[in-house]
């Protein structure tokens, strides 16, 4: 299969329940952390905030 | 003349749904009043379980095929389903319907929104257990969410032959939230835990309220491109709301738009709960999957709530957690009702909308890696 960026898709994706579950919850829990220290740098760059 | 009217009569018995009729359909039409009686003289969520229950009596009315294949409102319903198009854009009302303010106010409540994955995950994972392959397995774990439309988009791209157990599940699940959760929220926390009063969430300002959707949209659809047709339009609905310029556009996101959509979509639902593709082992497994799911989201959210508890040193009430699987706003109320029977002080509504909200956010973002990592 050729990847959108046209590199060859090496790895096989894995059927493994738990790997599917351990990279799932990775990903969801990085995101929302991502999350959490975005909203917090818009409240320290917020123009409006009364300091 | 007697015996033209005879064969007409005969005609019309024949091809009547008394002729064809099995004992299947007989048992999903029960299925359907049950549903609506729940909706009805129970209370449950009428708005979605009484289309939901309508729809899976006519579906189930005999000799009557051609009613979901023949161009016409039902086949349109279905496709609307099918294609993806409701759940969008009842995210669209949900941006509109929805502050974000005390997410945004107590940003730390996004991990009781992550926690609230882990149904998502547990039911994935007994799914493939149980034999059904992944892509099956991962639109059953994300009944889990408590988010119906996230659901049913997940599912029409992955397993859309179990669209129909799969959307009742969810939005049975999601109706009997005040039924399900509480026990699971008494048996986790403690007296002292459940009576803890939280402070006042600070004032979020206009900047932040329309610069928080627009970040989050370029974040997640930058990394999960599969669902910014539904984050997309949760935040674009927000923005509307807390623009102050788009009044109009909001109050028909949030209103007429929102119930027009939840008819189709619910009754779409019901639509596909036909006896010959709902009436066996799978489904029955899918619901005990989507218990399951539920019920491990629910109390993951509480436990990382105790956790909070415990690190903040006893500012927040673990209660609020269970408020992390979707389920807008219901999951939150029930927050708010379970706290205030420990102590009537308790004002945790808003406080329970940071996880609710984080928990809608957290359930598109599971349904995102998912496709990324299925499709």
């Amino acid at each position: 299969m050729i990847a959108a960026g046209g590199r060859e898709k090496v790895l096989k994706m894995t059927t493994n329940p738990l790997l599917i579950l351990i990279i799932n919850m990775t990903v969801v829990f990085f995101v929302l952390f991502v999350l959490e220290l975005l909203t917090r740098g818009i409240y320290f760059i917020d123009p409006t905030r009364k300091k | 003349m007697f015996e033209a009217f005879q064969v007409a009569l005969a005609a019309v018995w024949n091809d009547s749904g008394f002729v064809g009729f099995q004992t299947g359909q007989g048992i999903m039409i029960l299925v359907g009043l049950l549903l609506l009686y729940l909706a009805f003289i129970k209370g449950y969520e009428p708005l979605l379980l009484s289309p939901i229950a309508f729809g899976c009596i006519l579906a189930n009315i005999p000799a009557n095929e051609a009613m979901l294949t023949d161009p016409g409102i039902m086949k349109l319903i279905l496709a609307g389903i099918h294609n993806e198009i409701f759940p969008p854009l009842i995210f669209l009302g949900v941006g509109a319907m929805t502050d974000f303010g005390p997410l945004i106010a107590n940003p730390a409540t996004l991990r009781m929104g992550a926690a609230g994955q882990v149904g998502v995950f547990v039911a994935l994972y007994g799914a493939m257990l149980l034999g059904f392959n992944v892509k099956e397995a991962a639109s059953i774990g994300i009944i889990g969410g408590a988010d119906g439309p996230t659901a049913i988009y997940l599912t029409a791209k992955l397993a859309p032959h179990l669209l129909g157990a799969v959307a009742v599940a969810a939005y049975s699940y999601m109706s009997l939230v005040p039924l399900i959760q509480p026990p699971i929220m008494k048996l986790l926390t403690t007296q002292k835990e459940r009576e803890c009063v939280m402070e006042q969430l600070r004032t979020v300002t206009k900047f932040e309220k329309l610069v928080f959707p627009i970040v989050a949209t370029l974040f997640i659809c930058f990394l999960l491109p599969a669902i910014t047709p539904l984050m997309g339009m949760l935040m674009l609905g927000n923005l509307f709301r807390e623009s102050g310029v788009t009044d109009r556009l909001s109050d028909t996101s949030q209103n007429a738009m929102i119930n027009i959509v939840t008819i189709f979509l619910a009754t779409g639902t019901g639509l596909t709960m036909e006896a010959k593709a709902f009436l066996n082992v799978q489904t029955l497994m899918i619901i005990g999957l989507g218990l399951v799911a539920f019920i491990s989201g629910t109390a993951a959210g509480v436990l990382v709530g105790k956790i909070m508890y415990h690190t903040s040193g006893g500012k927040v009430n673990p209660l609020i957690g269970s408020a992390g699987v979707s389920a807008v706003p219901m999951a939150a109320r029930v927050s708010q009702v379970v706290g205030q029977k420990a102590n009537p002080a308790n004002f945790l509504l808003m406080h329970a909308m940071g996880p609710n909200v984080s928990g809608v956010i957290g359930t598109a973002v599971a349904a995102g890696t998912m496709l990324a990592m299925l499709k």
